[in-house]
């Protein structure tokens, strides 16, 4: 599973470098602002856009990046949002309002379709999943709305929040917006101030109007796997989560020390990656909050984007149900496993001694082998490996996949067995909540009074 | 889901008898008591069996043990920088120092907060005497955002402003010219020349920087911006060297006048003021506390581990 880092001096990097593309130029001209897959569903395309008004296209395979083509827009146009659209279209907005259509070949050689400009200002441009046609756009000094590309009409403008005590207008600078379901839109400002808009009304002012921290927000994100939740990033370092009802704060995600420029969430595993300027990018679990994973990444970040890809695990997954069910001997069971919660007491019994035996031996091996866990990271271990350490979903099947890797050759992990294993077991600590898996929710319980309780079954 | 009740062994169960666990007073200090001259004891035969060996084996025998403290203890940090690393070469040739590493000389405008006291304005005028091509400006009413802009009008590269609170110096703010990077330093134990008993007074040769022990990516961010303030040909000759010292994450700057006794001795004469730095944030791109980013910030949490060092 990759994570693409780009760092504001030009250089991507695959986390846990894959890859490493691009040269390092001065980030004073030519500073990265933001960066997009492109429309291969294998994300080997990779689209940059820099503040002197350049995009570049990059093909990347199995870690080897090449640039593809440049899109040069004028260099007072600081490239501020790029767009994928279907029929290897582009939308690239710039700082100073103007959204260009672009189509561009398999080859990179781009041909500009269209030019418009709606706003003196552009900070943020999102396209609207549903309908390709329709974006919201916000900036500095230019109020979020909402725009239809074919029709070039204004579809939906929000209202400005009203007047403060001394009659003063709240200052508009929109940095960032995340269009939630059909019919919601959440931004935050440059004066660190969470609005949350319901855009079926025209001319409405924000239903939520918080003032969160003193500083720019610098990124906002909404997972598909929570709902009414979305995280926000500010330039301190602050990553915290709010609930986009009523505006309360869910919790922090700690970690960062310096501007958090970019975050981004997994499509469909419950992962957050926060890169910034303090030159780590820091892999969270969204529902616990704790720091999965940091990685020194030498360079100030400013983009980050989570790869689609799953990691193997889903397919180990499936064995393992089998390693269950193996266990007990029935295949009654194995059936019972898979429904969402037809499980009796006596398989109950059986499932929890063997969690709390996997626990068990997880505490005692865990301080070891997160230290060792560290070491090892940066050096020889494969992204597949990695991945590993990352998804606590599969801690329950820890053990069974000992036993399994006699039984089922075809495990990924083939290897590195041990290392991989034990990496495995030491995120039995953190109890993750899975909303994919066909089994009954198994979070580790809590820790157990006697360290040398049971042995592994295997 | 019921959680099912766990049985303990009997056998396996582990019982422990520290001082802890019991709750009386007088029986806890003497068990105590015990513990420590134990302790004690064994640390004593254990250093004395050490020497014998050493004086039997000579070189061969046990090394000296190295004691800890809270350096060797320092927590492993993922950000120390190799010197040798091409990435890190290829970004200080774009980073905003890299001009005065090429050539440019440093120009410095000093200033002080609105309607300085004493002391503020003391410590400021201290600055044009230690630095190349500074010179010191009474603040009188403009906002900083405003001197900033004239620097940048007059090809000034740095700005520093020293701040006072109650009439003492509390804070350092130095600001690198046109885009680079603003720090802001907390002043603290400021002793001036004239009260460093047995000290010189400062010359006007260029000073040689020593510059010690900044060893993580920021800490040589940090160690750049101070280098970029001192002349690029110091006059030695002149033998007057400034030191900035770091020492878990506290900077210590100094300046003194060397004479060499011998080949490897050098007799060292305390010139200027004695002051220490923490560095409390460093935000990306010239002063801008709305909407500048930081790079790192200090923040209350970082101080409860005290093994962990950010410079």
């Amino acid at each position: 599973m990759n994570v693409t880092v780009g760092s504001d001096s030009g250089v991507v990097k695959d986390k846990k470098p894959v890859g490493i593309y691009g040269q390092i130029q001065s980030s004073l001209e030519k500073e990265l602002l933001t960066m997009s897959y492109g429309w291969d569903s294998n994300e080997s395309e990779l689209l940059q856009g820099y503040k002197d008004g350049t995009v570049k296209m990059w093909s990347i395979n199995e870690g080897v990046g090449q640039t593809l083509g440049e899109i040069q827009l004028g260099a007072t146009q600081a490239v501020r949002a790029i767009r994928t659209l279907a029929d290897r279209r582009l939308l690239v907005g710039c700082e100073n309002g103007s959204i260009s259509l672009q189509k561009v070949t398999e080859e990179g050689d781009a041909k500009q379709l269209e030019q418009m400009s709606f706003s003196k200002s552009l900070y943020q441009l999102k396209v609207d999943q549903n309908d390709a046609n329709r974006i919201a756009i916000g900036g500095k000094n230019s109020e979020i709305s909402v725009f239809d590309i074919e029709k070039k009409q204004q579809v939906w403008r929000a209202k400005n929040a009203p007047n403060d005590m001394l009659g003063i207008a709240p200052l508009i600078w929109i940095t960032d917006i995340e269009l939630v379901g059909s019919d919601k839109i959440v931004t935050g400002t440059g004066h660190a101030e969470m609005r949350v808009y319901d855009c079926r009304k025209n001319r409405s002012p924000p239903a939520i109007n918080i003032k969160l921290a003193k500083h720019p927000i610098l990124s906002i994100k909404y997972s598909n796997q929570f709902e009414n939740m979305i995280i926000i990033a500010d330039s301190v370092g602050n990553v915290n989560s709010y609930d986009i009802r009523n505006g309360k704060s869910i919790g922090s995600y700690k970690g960062n020390t310096g501007s958090v420029r970019c975050i981004d969430v997994h499509p469909t595993l419950p992962l957050l990656a926060t890169v910034g300027l303090d030159r780590h990018l820091r892999v969270f679990d969204i529902d616990s909050r704790k720091c999965v994973q940091t990685v020194y990444l030498k360079q100030k970040m400013s983009s980050v984007l989570f790869s689609a890809e799953e990691p193997p695990e889903p397919e180990e997954e499936e064995e393992t149900t089998n390693g269950y069910a193996q266990q007990f001997d029935d295949e009654e069971e194995e059936e019972e496993y898979n429904d969402d919660g037809g499980i009796d007491d006596e398989e109950n019994e059986q499932i929890w001694n063997q969690i709390e035996a996997n626990a068990a031996v997880a505490v005692t091996k865990a301080n070891k082998k997160i230290a060792n866990k560290k070491q090892q990271q940066q050096v020889e271990e494969e992204d597949d490996e990695e991945d590993d350490e990352d998804f606590d979903e599969d801690a329950e099947f820890d053990d069974d996949d000992e036993g399994d890797s006699d039984d089922f050759g075809e495990d990924d992990s083939g290897d590195d067995d041990d290392s991989e294993d034990d990496d495995e077991e030491s995120e039995e600590e953190e109890p993750v909540k899975s909303k994919k898996r066909p089994m009954v929710l198994l979070t580790p319980p809590n820790k157990p009074n006697s360290l040398k309780q049971i042995k592994t079954i295997s | 889901m019921v959680k099912p009740k766990q049985n303990i062994d009997p056998e396996e169960a582990v019982v422990r008898h520290t001082p802890h666990d019991i709750k009386c007073k007088a029986r806890r200090v003497l068990l105590s008591q015990k513990l420590r001259a134990q302790r004690k004891k064994a640390k004593e035969s254990g250093r004395k069996e050490r020497q014998k060996e050493r004086q039997k084996l000579g070189e061969d025998g046990p090394a000296a043990q190295q004691p800890r403290t809270i350096e060797s203890m320092r927590v492993a940090d993922d950000t120390i920088v190799d010197e040798e690393d091409p990435e890190y070469q290829d970004e200080i040739e774009l980073d905003e120092f890299s001009k005065y590493f090429e050539g440019k000389e440093p120009k410095t405008c000093i200033t002080t907060n609105e309607k300085p006291g004493g002391k503020a304005v003391g410590f400021a005028k201290l600055f044009p005497r230690i630095l190349p091509n500074a010179e010191y400006f009474p603040r009188q009413h403009f906002e900083l955002s405003e001197i900033v802009k004239f620097c940048k009008n007059r090809d000034y590269t740095d700005l520093i402003v020293v701040n006072e609170d109650k009439g003492e110096v509390n804070t350092l703010m130095i600001c690198h010219l046109p885009d680079g990077p603003t720090a802001l330093f907390k002043v603290t134990s400021i002793t001036m020349p004239d009260k460093i008993p047995g000290g010189g007074e400062m010359t006007n040769h260029k000073a040689e920087l020593i510059v010690n022990n900044f060893t993580t990516r920021l800490g040589h961010t940090i160690g750049r911006m101070f280098a970029s303030l001192f002349p690029q040909e110091p006059n030695f000759r002149g033998r007057r060297v400034c030191t900035l010292h770091n020492q878990r994450d506290f900077i210590f700057f100094r300046q003194h006048r060397y004479m060499f006794e011998s080949k490897s001795k050098a007799n060292l004469q305390e010139l200027g003021p004695r002051f220490t730095l923490k560095l409390m944030s460093l935000q990306h791109g010239t002063f801008d506390t709305k909407s500048g980013e930081y790079i790192h910030l200090h923040k209350a949490g970082m101080d409860v581990d005290r093994k962990k060092f950010v410079l």
